[in-house]
C-alpha cells in the first residue's frame, strides 16, 4: 500500500472536540461521550434497553433499568448522566453506551460502503471480521 | 491490480488503503476513497513506504534528464 487515511464517521466527533466538551460545566455532573448525533444517540440507549425515551432539540431523557438519564448537547457533542448517581455509575453506563454506538456506527458503514462501492463499480473481494473490526476489500472492476 | 482497503472499528471509526500503486499516482486515491467512503471525514493521512518505491523513468524522464546535462 502506498497511501492511508483515517476517517471519522458522521455522527461521531473527532477527539479533539470530545476532549474540549469535558471540561464544560453547561450539564451539572455530565460526563462526556464522542456523540453528535442525536438519532443515534437514541438508537443506542434504545439499543440498550431503554423506555421512555423523550427527544428534544438537544436533549434525549429515559429511562434505563431502574434509573433515569439525561443528555444534553453541549458544543458538538452529547454530555449525558445517569441522574442522581455516583460518576462510577455514569461511567459504567456511558462506556456500554459508546461500545454499542460503536457498533451500530460500524453496521450501518459496512452497508454504506458495500453499496456505494456497487454503485462506483468496484469489486469486493473479501470481507473479514478480525477482533470487531471488519475490513473490506475493493478492486476497481476490470473493463 | 489496485485495492481500496477499507478497516471499520468496533468503536465506529474507519480507516482506508490504497495498495497497488506506487508512487505519486496513489495520491489520486484520496478522492477514491473519499468517493467510497462519503459520510466519511478524513483527519489524518499519510504516505507508505511503497510511495517512495523508485520507478523505472519513462521516455520523458529521460529527455528531460538529458536536457539538463547538456546545459551544464
Amino acid at each position: 500500500m502506498s497511501l492511508e487515511v483515517l476517517l471519522i464517521p458522521l455522527g461521531i466527533a473527532a477527539y479533539a472536540a470530545w476532549r474540549e466538551s469535558s471540561s464544560t460545566d453547561l450539564c451539572e455532573k455530565c460526563k462526556s461521550t464522542r456523540i453528535t448525533d442525536q438519532s443515534l444517540l437514541v438508537a443506542a440507549v434504545e439499543a440498550l434497553g431503554a423506555t421512555g425515551i423523550v427527544v428534544q432539540d438537544g436533549r434525549v431523557t429515559g429511562r434505563i433499568a431502574a434509573n433515569t438519564f439525561t443528555f444534553q448537547r453541549v458544543g458538538e457533542v452529547y454530555l449525558g448522566r445517569i441522574d442522581g448517581a455516583d460518576d462510577a455509575v455514569t461511567s459504567d453506563f456511558l462506556t456500554h453506551l459508546e461500545a454499542r454506538v460503536g457498533s451500530i456506527v460500524q453496521a450501518k458503514n459496512v452497508d454504506i460502503i458495500r453499496q456505494r462501492a456497487t454503485e462506483m463499480g468496484m469489486i469486493l473481494v473479501e470481507q473479514t471480521a478480525t477482533d470487531g473490526s471488519v475490513q473490506l476489500v475493493f478492486e476497481e472492476a476490470r473493463a | 491490480m489496485k485495492q481500496i482497503i477499507v478497516t471499520l472499528a468496533a468503536d465506529g471509526s474507519m480507516s482506508a488503503e490504497s495498495a497497488g500503486v506506487t508512487g505519486p499516482a496513489c495520491l489520486d486515491d484520496v478522492a477514491l476513497i473519499q468517493a467510497l467512503v462519503p459520510h466519511g471525514t478524513i483527519i489524518d493521512s499519510k504516505l507508505t513506504s511503497a510511495y517512495f518505491t523508485q520507478q523505472a523513468p519513462t521516455s520523458d524522464d529521460q529527455l528531460a534528464h538529458n536536457e539538463e546535462q547538456d546545459r551544464a
